[in-house]
């Protein structure tokens, strides 16, 4: 008796939660609110097992977790996964933690509970792993990257890295697609037995890429070569000239001349040229070992942390590629080539089977898949392919590299992946090409240094003269501290072809100060809290000639942002202009 | 004219921007025409701290604290002696536990401090975060005014940050603390105490780039190591609008709650 009366329970409380997320949501649309959170954290208070329920109805469950790229990355791989004949269930809005993951099983499943979609793709906060994966139980774990982001939430990356490796330790059975080129993210794969890695080769460093640090293939790398001072960013511009320090680690790899200027405001200019701040520059986690503490040495680095590193001590180095990018250009659209390997033991490179990586039991669920292209379900050795996805910015080869491993993986064909990739669009919203005032104007989201390096560096390609807004917000969800504005290399900033910076947002002036003191001319600055008036500047820069316009902004200021320009500019069609994705 | 700054430890302290206020400190030097010579000194390093007029110590996660605990067992020494002739030091967040006496972990585990400051750091449970809002020390105010006194501008009176803590400082009576608490928690959250001064060198859980909202207080670091290392302040105005337009604004922010943008 006392069974059917669980049953009965459980039945009443899974039906009365998804009427009642039903409710909010339509709730929600009726005051214009998103509601990609609200209904499902109705729902879970009502049925908390809700989750738990409703993923067993789906074929396959994927989840992508990291700091930067989960958005793009899951975007890529859900496109994928559709034009290979897939329906599939993803909370694609980025609301990423519980509540949200629920929203999206809520409004996959019928009134009953049962799921509509074969597929389900979850995009999982880095600090939500642990109860997301307790309740979702993810068969294959694709993870981009840790930086520092929101340390006000997360502490420190040890704690981060750590909640992963004990929420995959639940998971027994569970592949794991991880970024070898992160220390941090490859150290979660350290014994694990299903586990493949996705990096970039040495050849295709892109331009501004730092090239110091780095030691000849062959020689012995030394601690003595490492990052210190190195990339062009890495310096403080006009803080001046270089005595070598008694004892330093880094030899005088020095920095490219400071860019002459006028003192921003005291009126004396620097007088000495060029000292060098050692050990600062781009942001790089993981600078140790997480195995044994030991400074890492890279051969290279592509950017933040992400290289060709190991451990000099313990012998933890970043992993054989099992998914390695080379050729990379990252120009108006990403175009390279991918080497994979799906071979069996004859092989020269060793691949997934190598390590035990049961690929037909993977591909068994999702049946009516094809084998990959090239036919037979006989093992091939490495398979060069080409890809080109109409992204910008060299760390979108991560997010496609990370979409594509776990695309291939799961046993889409190659060809059907080059397509999907090709026709593949930014996902409305975080990432909108917009014609504001006549101008191209580009909506991009940062929220932590090493996303702000990266969108910097893209934004700088060409040699068009650009303006930007950048819209700093200090709400729970953009982090309440914004200490980390002074950890991006805003001096990149400080050349010709920006002719103004807009600051805004509610730490507008933090945001000014910390331009200020990165070298940027007061004169090309300016102070708009609020968004119409910020927008109204970039508008007046439009009207004097500046060929292209950005709008960089925090979480909170994101939407908003896209709501004014799609009220004043217009939204640009696919393939009128190019894309500039998120980074989350 | 020239002044010689250390960073220390950047590659393994710095969690927060912490880099920040030493690049303000140089900034700040070098508009007025001094001359800065900066070095970085790390694990393993030998530097002669009191050739130094500036070294900064920020903060770090605990694995890189436990790095850098290890190495100022030989380094403390050499640390307390430059502070002893007036080296001006600013640590901030872990920087400054680890300058204090010891720091005891939640299970019980001590690490060993440098004893620089007279004080101690005990782990608490909840971790005290957010903005903070000081009234300096009088004594600080006063030093403070000298370099204001051309101006028609009062310094101000308070100092700004942001504060992410769960160690909980306690000061001995030996030394002052850098300010009391107006909105925030400081120290340990319970006696509104923040920060330490001893001598010229100072503590803080004001962390990140604190200087930045405070150019004041930087402008007293920059005074302190001028007079020691040529018996003279003269420090021309620069023009601080926008970093004391930053510092009113969560000031009035923290004030009163929440205060909309567009009335500031």
């Amino acid at each position: 008796m006392s069974r059917s009366r669980i049953k009965i329970t459980v039945w009443v409380r899974l039906v009365l939660a998804l009427l009642a997320a039903r409710l909010v949501a339509f709730g929600c649309r009726l005051f214009g609110h998103p509601g990609t959170s609200l209904p499902g954290v109705v729902a879970l208070k009502i049925f908390p097992g809700l989750v738990q329920f409703l993923v067993p109805g789906y074929e396959r469950v994927l989840a992508v977790t990291g700091t930067n790229g989960k958005t793009t990355t899951a975007n890529l791989l859900a496109h994928t996964l559709r034009r290979a004949g897939f329906t599939v269930a993803h909370n694609a809005e980025g609301a990423n933690m519980l509540p949200g993951v629920a929203t999206a099983l809520i409004r996959d499943c019928t009134r009953l509970g049962r799921p509509r979609s074969r597929v389900a793709l979850l995009e999982v906060d880095e600090g939500s792993v642990a109860k997301v994966f307790a309740a979702a139980r993810p068969e294959l774990v694709i993870v981009t990257n840790y930086f520092r982001d929101q340390l006000d939430r997360y502490w420190e990356l040890e704690r981060t890295t750590a909640l992963l490796r004990s929420a995959v330790a639940g998971l027994p059975g569970v592949t794991l697609i991880l970024n070898g080129d992160d220390p941090l993210v490859a150290s979660v794969g350290r014994g694990h037995p299903r586990t493949c890695y996705f990096g970039v080769l040495r050849d295709t460093a892109p331009a501004g890429a730092v090239p110091s640090g780095t030691v000849s293939p062959g020689a012995a790398p030394s601690v003595a070569a490492l990052p210190g001072a190195t990339s062009a960013g890495g310096s403080l511009p006009g803080v001046s000239a270089g005595a070598a320090s008694p004892g330093s680690t880094s030899p005088g790899a020095a920095p490219p001349a400071a860019p002459a200027g006028a003192a921003p405001s005291g009126g004396i200019p620097d007088q000495v040229a060029g000292i060098v701040l050692k050990g600062s520059g781009e942001t790089r986690e993981g600078r140790f070992c997480l195995c044994c503490g030991t400074a890492l040495v890279y051969h290279y680095y592509h950017y933040g942390q992400l290289g060709d590193y190991f451990c000099p001590d313990c012998g933890f180095h970043r992993p054989v590629l099992d998914f390695a990018a080379f050729d990379v250009n990252a120009g108006d659209a990403l175009r390279f080539s991918l080497r994979f390997s799906l071979s069996g033991p004859g092989s020269s490179e060793p691949g997934l089977l190598s390590r035990g990586f049961n690929r037909s039991g993977l591909n068994s669920g999702l049946s009516g898949l094809q084998p990959p292209a090239g036919g037979s379900r006989t093992p091939e050795p490495c398979r060069n392919l080409f890809l080109e996805a109409p992204l910008r910015g060299f760390y979108n080869v991560y997010n496609v590299l990370g979409a594509a491993a776990a695309a291939l993986t799961l046993g889409i064909p190659a060809g059907c992946l080059k397509t999907a990739l090709l026709d593949y669009t930014p996902a409305l919203g975080r990432m909108e090409e917009f014609i504001f005032q006549g101008r191209p104007c580009t909506l991009a989201l940062i929220k932590n240094p090493a996303g702000v390096d990266e969108v910097l560096k893209t934004i700088l390609e060409g040699r068009t003269e650009k303006a930007l807004v950048i819209a700093i917000n200090d709400l729970a969800a953009d982090g309440r501290d914004v200490s980390w504005l002074w950890d991006a290399d805003f001096a990149r900033l400080a050349g010709a072809r920006i002719k103004k910076i807009i600051c805004a947002g509610r730490r507008a002036a933090d945001l000014a100060v910390c331009l200020k003191y990165a070298g940027i001319d007061p004169g090309r600055l300016a102070l708009a809290p609020e968004r119409a008036a910020s927008l109204k500047i970039l508008a007046q820069q439009a009207a004097e000639g500046v060929e292209e316009l950005y709008v960089l902004a925090t979480y909170t200021n994101l939407f908003p942002y896209a709501g004014l320009l799609r009220r004043w500019g217009k939204v640009v069609e696919r393939g009128a202009a190019q894309s500039m994705p998120s980074l989350s | 004219m020239r002044l010689r700054v250390c960073h220390l430890y950047p590659d393994l302290l710095n969690l927060y921007g912490d880099r920040g206020n030493v690049l303000i400190f140089c900034r700040r030097a070098t508009w007025r025409g001094i001359g800065v010579e900066l070095d970085a000194v790390s694990l393993h390093d030998h530097a002669r701290f009191t050739d130094y007029d500036f070294i900064f110590l920020g903060g770090g996660a605990d694995l890189e604290q436990g790095l850098v605990s290890k190495d100022l067992e030989k380094k403390g020494p050499l640390l307390i002696e430059a502070a002893e002739t007036g080296v001006v030091i600013l640590s901030i967040c872990g920087g400054y536990q680890l300058l204090g006496r010891y720091y005891r972990a939640q299970d019980g585990t001590l690490l060993p401090g440098v004893g620089l400051f007279d004080l101690y750091t005990e782990a608490g449970g909840k971790r005290l975060k957010g903005n903070i809002l000081l009234q300096l020390a009088p004594e600080l105010q006063t030093e403070m005014r000298q370099f204001y006194d051309r101006r028609e501008a009062k310094p101000p009176t308070t100092l700004i940050g942001f504060e992410n803590h769960s160690g909980r400082t306690f000061l001995g009576s030996s030394v002052r603390p850098l300010g009391m608490v107006l909105k925030g928690n400081g120290n340990n959250g319970e006696d509104r105490s923040e920060g330490v001064c001893y001598k010229n060198a100072f503590g803080t859980y004001l962390h990140g780039p604190f200087l930045s909202k405070n150019p004041h207080f930087a402008d007293l670091l920059l005074a302190r190591a001028l007079s020691r290392r040529c018996g003279e302040v003269g420090l021309p105005p620069l023009d601080d609008t926008l970093e004391l337009y930053a510092h009113n604004v969560m000031k009035k922010r923290l004030q009163k709650g929440f205060v909309p943008v567009r009335r500031v």
